[in-house]
């Protein structure tokens, strides 16, 4: 009988190499291709109008550096105002006359520039200095003596356009590099473990039965663990999401609002809408609730390893960075506990227990919250990490810190105990 | 029929003592190998999981007979029975071809006793 | 507190629970995956027996010489691509059955490759909650009796009227999904006995 599973990791013999390699879970990969898709939809909407509000113009500037200068005459002269529901806008609405080769041409573009934007101000006093009937210098392209501009240089709109429209293709970028760059350290790192694998001692394989991403090398070098990327990373995964749901949104409310503004409510787009609506202003509060966190003061850990045996001491220093006055209190605690998953068919569930939790500080002095150290006992006769496909003891270091108005701290570190004489530290 | 009886009696061991014991067998059929196994198994509200960790072959043992075995106690896991998780080690014997097996459970732990993890309150 | 290896209730032994037909008989089961070609569909909510079923008709089929090829697509795991599912259907061939645990879980165009790929082999059984994949073959159900009976047989000779006094009560606490009913006697059956109600 023939047995597949998508997803399950294998039963493991004597036999089988001792897996080195980090685990990708499936809904890792998941995730990760969500992301890409996300990036895709920015990057691709982005870019496009990118390209119109200023790769275009620009090309148009540079193409224009060998237009010929020409003399012509304003025929109108006004400041075009655009009024729609997104506000007034102003545009600069000049047509002129040229000649060239003894034919007469009309052209109404003053700058390379599209659309129209706020500000009614510099627009008047450029219509202003080009009065109909008055001269001025065009500069018309010799190949094509119908395209002709009055003003060639990089205009302030188009440096703003830019910029502004520059975003979202920036965010689609940006994340898929940041995933493939992450996805690239974790595979640079699964091919350093795959090497080292020849190196393991007869205990190390010894501990692959039950441990199998466990790396002594790794495992016993000083670690820093700090929340700050992890809570970046959560800002900047709440603001993509935050923009990308409520931008398809706000399409559909702006079409609700101008239906009751013109008298024809449409009112089952209008219900249909309320509860996405809700979800894109929790969501928003929930973006800013994060963004208060990235203003916490960050409890950051230091250990001299990450792996200790039962029986032995774990050494801990902490350093709160940022003002660790504003948290009223603090404590660090490391906690072992059960874990089961019961897999049936397509349907997995997990339960927890905890079964320790060894206080390794707790206070509420600001200078020994702000900087200390201590060592935390792993009892002798507690139960050493355990890592199997369905079954795990996972010990994990707990920090937590109450401050007063904004989000609490509340970070989690795994560590690896374990057994006596399963690994003491060699390097 | 198989049976496995671990030296002296003995069924509590400390990692790294020797684990010793003759395995014995009387059979209807001829087996191609009998595997003597030191195995652990997991049982409780997770699905099972379990692993050998080292095998004593005899090849060719015929329709009966008995021999010694011998292992070393690992590292790890230990014997242990918690709130979710009982994690048990057994020698396991198995005559290939004959369907025959035999199971002595044995305990793998520091002090010679399966590790009790209790609950505690998680507020 | 009893140990989780001791525990009546455990993992192991709900695994170990043999299929109940409930309405039907085996022959009828059997009579109708002949007359549907052995192309068919277990449906039914969750935890009410569709896994249990599928573990059945793998013995019931094993026993009359075919090859068995069992799958199942974890929910929290992404589906197979298609060249993993390309991978699997060319080990199959006219003699081999394929059962598939959870193919609702598979994207449309995924399974429309493994339908078509399946057309030759001898026999394609999945399980689904919902979805109309293939003409149904048993439509699992459960009854609080049916929890009832497999509680006593869990409990074998352990006096536990306590817990079986509860099937009722976690039948509908439940909604009629019997390995969640079965998972919350786990932890009643690992705390001592309770005293009877007072009179």
């Amino acid at each position: 009988m023939a047995r597949f599973s998508f997803g399950r990791r294998k039963r493991r013999t004597q036999d089988q190499p001792a897996a080195s390699a980090l685990g990708h879970s499936r809904k890792q990969r998941r995730g990760r291709r969500a992301w890409y898709v996300c990036c895709d939809f920015f990057g691709a909407f982005g870019g496009l109008f990118f390209y119109m509000f200023f790769i275009r113009p620009v090309m148009g500037v540079l193409d224009a550096r060998d237009w010929h200068a020409t003399p012509c005459t304003i025929i109108s002269s006004d400041v075009g105002v655009h009024d729609d529901d997104d506000g007034v806008t102003y545009s600069v609405d000049i047509t002129y006359r040229y000649e060239v080769s003894g034919r007469s041409f009309t052209s109404s573009r003053y700058s390379f520039a599209t659309g129209s934007s706020s500000g009614r101000a510099g627009k008047q006093k450029i219509v202003d200095a080009h009065r109909p009937g008055s001269q001025a210098l065009c500069y018309v392209d010799p190949s094509d003596p119908q395209q002709a501009v009055l003003n060639r240089k990089m205009t302030g709109g188009i440096w703003l356009a830019g910029g502004l429209s520059a975003i979202f293709p920036a965010i689609g970028i940006g994340g898929i590099v940041g995933v493939a760059y992450a996805q690239h350290r974790r595979n640079r790192r699964s091919r350093a473990l795959a090497q080292h694998a020849d190196n393991r001692t007869r205990a190390d394989d010894a501990l692959a039965a039950f441990l199998p991403d466990y790396e002594p090398r790794q495992a016993h070098e000083p670690a820093t663990l700090s929340p700050t990327g992890k809570r970046i990373g959560g800002v900047i995964a709440i603001f993509v999401f935050a923009a990308f749901w409520n931008g398809i949104v706000s399409i559909f409310a702006n079409e609700v609002v101008q239906s009751h503004r013109s008298g024809n409510p449409q009112w089952f787009l209008t219900i249909f809408l309320i509860p996405f609506l809700l979800v894109g202003i929790a969501v928003v509060g929930f973006f800013f609730y994060a963004l208060l966190g990235l203003l916490n003061p960050r409890p950051v850990l230091m250990l001299q390893s990450r792996a200790v045996e039962l029986g032995d001491f774990l050494d801990i220093r902490w350093q709160v960075r940022g003002n660790a006055r504003r948290m009223r209190h603090m404590a660090i605690e490391l906690r072992g506990g059960e874990e089961g998953t019961y897999r049936r068919g397509p349907d997995s569930v997990t339960e927890k227990q905890t079964v320790a939790v060894i206080p390794v500080m707790d206070s509420s002095d600001p200078i020994t919250m702000s900087d200390g150290s201590a060592s935390a006992p792993i009892p002798q006769t507690a139960m050493h990490s355990l890592q199997l496909s369905n079954n795990r003891i996972i010990w994990s270091l707990h920090v937590t810190g109450s401050i007063p108005r904004f989000p609490d701290v509340k970070d989690e570190y795994t560590i690896t105990v374990l057994p006596r004489g399963g690994g003491g530290r060699r390097w | 029929m198989v049976t496995i009886t671990p030296a002296n009696d003995r069924r509590e061991y400390v990692p790294g003592d020797e684990i010793r014991g003759e395995v014995a067998w009387q059979l209807h059929e001829r087996p191609e190998t009998l595997n003597v196994h030191l195995a652990f198994v997991t049982a409780g509200r997770g699905s099972t999981d379990g692993a050998i960790v080292a095998t004593h072959t005899i090849a060719d043992p015929g329709i009966s007979g008995d021999e010694a075995f011998s292992f070393r106690a690992p590292v790890g896991p230990y014997s242990f029975s918690g709130t979710l998780i009982s994690l048990t080690w057994a020698i396991e014997a198995e005559a290939q071809g004959a369907d025959a097996t035999a199971r002595e459970e044995i305990i793998i732990a520091p002090a010679g006793e399966p590790l009790q993890l209790h609950p505690v309150d998680d507020a | 507190m009893i140990a989780p290896k001791h525990n009546p209730f455990r993992a192991q032994q709900l695994d170990a629970i043999a299929y109940r037909p409930i309405g039907v008989t085996w022959e009828q089961i059997d009579a109708r995956l002949a007359a549907l070609r052995c192309r068919a569909a277990i449906r039914g909510p969750h935890g009410s027996g569709k896994t249990t079923l599928i573990d059945a008709l793998h013995h019931r089929l094993a026993a009359q010489g075919l090859r068995i090829v069992r799958v199942h697509l974890q929910r929290d795991t992404p589906p197979p691509t298609r060249s993993e599912l390309a991978a699997l259907t060319a080990t199959l061939g006219p003699g081999d059955v394929l059962m598939y645990d959870g193919a609702d879980h598979l994207p449309m165009l995924r399974w429309r490759q493994l339908r078509r790929a399946t057309r030759e082999i001898a026999s394609f059984i999945v399980t689904t909650h919902r979805r109309r994949l293939l003409p149904t073959l048993v439509r699992t159900r459960t009854t609080p009796a049916l929890l009832r009976h497999l509680v006593a047989e869990l409990l074998a000779d352990r006096a536990r009227s306590d817990i079986a006094a509860r099937c009722d009560t976690l039948f509908t606490e439940h909604r009629g999904n019997l390995r969640d009913a079965l998972r919350a006697c786990y932890h009643l059956a690992s705390s001592p006995r309770r005293q009877a109600a007072k009179r």
